[in-house]
């Protein structure tokens, strides 16, 4: 083991002495001599072949050390915005609840006024909903990041409750409910973007298999808000063909401009 | 401290998922008129299983995602060393090759070391979802460097091959274009054959075992030269005697068709195996020949173009690739599981041509091998593999089976007509 000592103090040289440096050593000891009494656990009595497992192990300190700072600024920081995002989740609602008593008691509109508190819990949720899918889209399983394509929708879902909140008590609007109906569309607009931003494989599919009932949903929206007639407005879901022809034609471009990009390569030497 | 895990590779599950059909081990058996120091070899032995964790590591069948743990071991359950009278050293060498290690043991390799009067016997068996028979053989040849290195200028056996042992390595020295194609070859590549090994039928005494013929030096060069008229390699020679031979054993109509599968190393497409890990890279060319034909001869024409089809593909071996990890990235691995299972066919006859044992690179301080062979795992009925190893020239023809007394007396007929029609062979169409 005295080898190792000196391998790893001539290694830590290059580095200030500070007490980072000297957490690290005395880990990294605990963890070579734990190691050493495994292989000597195995059977192998050899020191020198003991010594040259561990080192070959640790063939780069200086980096292993870099690393280790990396991680404990890391961990820290971590540390550091959790508490960033209590205290601003502290603010927000402390916020919402002194406006909802104050417009409350200012106009008198109590059985208006909770819509402000819900939706203000409800975007909460939603928000709070994003980190779950940021981390699970990074995972490499396709089943772990489909589970996280399976939040946005309900994400989705909530934003349009808050809407239809908002149309309904507050403005009184008779067709609020067209809100949910949008909601789908942005549901699809929603996948089509996450489908497109993680690379996935079939992505080209989820556009085609949405564009068609998307646009069935804009035709029930545009005719219920008479922007447009029912007689006419059909004509806008076999319409949306044209568009779903026009992304066929666009990703093929694009396929073959990636296939011509592929095909420029350096000649072999 | 919390134990080390290791990922679960495309292979590693696939082969997990051949637990229906062969019990996975890989046999090596090397014959030395030399004793083993065993000191040295244990040293060898340990130094590898801590450059290779997945070697001391047992497998977790999680129905999510499995994983290796790595965990700790003594050198006792892998090493086992006797003394043995010569009278007994056949009989010891199989019980030892015909052991079978489960993935949730401990260690996934054992090594046994057999001495009878001035010579040793080493035998190695391990699990296939570790390493396959390509790998295993550049292991041994590694074991036997180190050894002797360690041996003669001490120097601490670390000089084993560490990487990635991910499938996608296999695409690593493919220009860019090429690579994007392999990558997308979604093919489903499993031809169903409705022939079966005439095997007897399954008993309760059914145990494992491995029936071997040797195909003697002179009569090895001479199917090789032979084989070079018809413009066909050993693989091919011996396909055909396989093909053949199995119309005789069994007595299928001449006129039907047959299908053998045969193992190729996915390796050919990597210019440099030095940066990978320890692992599998193993894939099945089917050869299918649409009858036996009127003589050998013309078996011999329908396999070298079957084969040479296969040859002629820049991705040969990768077609199944994409769709596999496919499968085992869109479910939880117990849902991916049943639904491969529905797709793959395991070929009921395989052949797996291990190629040549390099006495030179397998000598321990100077002593060469005498006498030596590798073979794949033990077939569960109907399934039937037959491995093909050379060394100084000499064929080792071996079939792993579990089976009983008349199912190797079945093999031994199998060998004989294999034989006979190698024979008819090297005697020539005139």
């Amino acid at each position: 083991m005295k080898r190792i000592m000196e391998y790893i103090d001539s290694s830590l040289t290059a580095f200030p002495k500070s007490k980072y440096s000297e957490k690290f050593r005395q880990n990294l000891i605990e963890e070579v001599t734990e190691r050493a009494n495994d292989i000597t656990h195995a059977g192998l009595s050899d020191e020198k072949a003991i010594e040259d497992i561990i080192i070959s192990e640790h063939n780069d300190i200086k980096a292993e050390y870099k690393e280790y700072v990396k991680e404990l600024n890391a961990s820290k920081n971590k540390r550091r915005n959790f508490l960033i995002k209590l205290f601003i989740s502290v603010i927000y609602f402390l916020t919402v609840l002194c406006l909802y008593f104050v417009i409350s008691s200012a106009t008198k509109a109590w059985s208006v006024t909770w819509v402000l508190p819900v939706c203000s819990v409800i975007v909460y949720i939603s928000v709070i909903l994003f980190i779950p899918i940021a981390t699970l889209s990074k995972k490499s399983t396709l089943f772990v990041t489909q589970t996280a394509r399976l939040i946005l929708p309900f994400i989705v879902f909530n934003y349009s409750t808050v809407a239809f909140l908002i149309f309904h008590f507050v403005f009184g609007f008779e067709k609020s409910w067209l809100v949910f109906i949008a909601g789908v569309v942005l549901m699809f607009v929603a996948d089509g973007i996450y489908v497109e931003i993680t690379a996935e494989r079939f992505a080209i599919f989820f556009h085609l298999l949405y564009i068609v009932p998307a646009f069935t949903m804009l035709y029930i929206i545009f005719a219920v808000l008479n922007i447009i007639p029912w007689g006419i407005g059909w004509v806008m879901i076999p319409g949306s063909l044209v568009i779903v022809l026009a992304v066929i034609v666009i990703r093929l471009i694009m396929h073959n401009r990636a296939d011509n990009s592929l095909g420029e390569e350096e000649p072999e030497l | 401290m919390e134990k080390k895990k290791l990922k679960a590779e495309l292979w590693d599950k696939m082969h997990y998922l051949f637990r229906d059909y062969n019990d996975r081990m890989v046999h090596l058996e090397l014959e030395y008129d030399y004793k083993i120091d065993i000191d040295a070899l244990k040293t060898v032995i340990i130094c590898f299983f801590e450059k290779i964790p997945v070697l001391h590591s047992s497998f977790t069948d999680n129905h999510i995602s499995p994983y290796w743990t790595v965990n700790n071991y003594t050198i006792d359950e892998i090493l086992t060393v006797k003394d043995i009278d010569e009278s007994d050293i056949a009989q010891e060498v199989d019980s030892f090759l015909t052991q079978y290690i489960p993935p949730e043991a401990n260690v996934q390799m054992k090594v046994g070391v057999f001495y009878h009067g001035d010579k040793s016997t080493l035998c190695i068996v391990e699990n296939h979802m570790c390493m396959d028979g390509g790998d295993f053989k550049y292991f041994c040849k590694s074991l036997c460097e180190n050894y002797n290195k360690y041996i003669d200028e001490k120097v601490t056996p670390i000089d084993v091959r560490s990487g990635s042992r991910s499938y996608q390595t296999v695409y690593n020295d493919f220009k860019p274009s090429d690579k994007k194609a392999a990558e997308n070859l979604y093919k489903n590549i499993n031809k169903s054959d409705n022939h079966r090994f005439p095997f007897a039928e399954a008993t309760a005494e059914d145990k494992s075992f491995i029936a071997k013929r040797i195909i003697p030096a002179e009569k090895f060069l001479k199917i090789k030269t032979e084989g070079k008229k018809y413009g066909a390699t050993i693989n091919d020679m011996i396909m055909a005697a396989y093909f053949y031979s199995i119309y005789e054993l069994a007595g299928y109509d001449e006129s039907e068709s047959m299908c053998i599968s045969s193992a190729i190393d996915l390796r050919r497409h990597k210019k440099n195996i030095e940066d990978s890990g320890y692992t599998n890279h193993t894939a099945w060319m089917q050869c299918k020949i649409p009858e036996r034909g009127k003589d050998i001869f013309a078996t011999l024409q329908y396999s070298v173009r079957s084969a040479n089809q296969f040859k002629q593909d820049k991705f040969m071996g990768l077609h199944g690739l994409p769709l596999l990890s496919l499968g085992y990235k869109i479910m939880p691995h117990a849902a991916s599981e049943e639904i491969i299972k529905i797709g793959y066919s395991n070929p009921y006859f395989a052949m797996s041509n291990i190629g040549i044992l390099e006495t030179d690179k397998l000598a321990l301080q100077g002593h060469e091998p005498v006498n030596g062979f590798m073979s794949g795992a033990v077939k569960y009925k109907p399934f039937i593999l037959l491995s093909a190893t050379t060394m100084r020239n000499v064929l080792t023809l071996s079939v792993c089976c579990r089976g009983n007394e008349e199912d190797k007396n079945i093999i031994n007929k199998f060998f004989d007509l294999i034989e006979k029609n190698l024979d008819k062979l090297i005697a020539g169409n005139d």
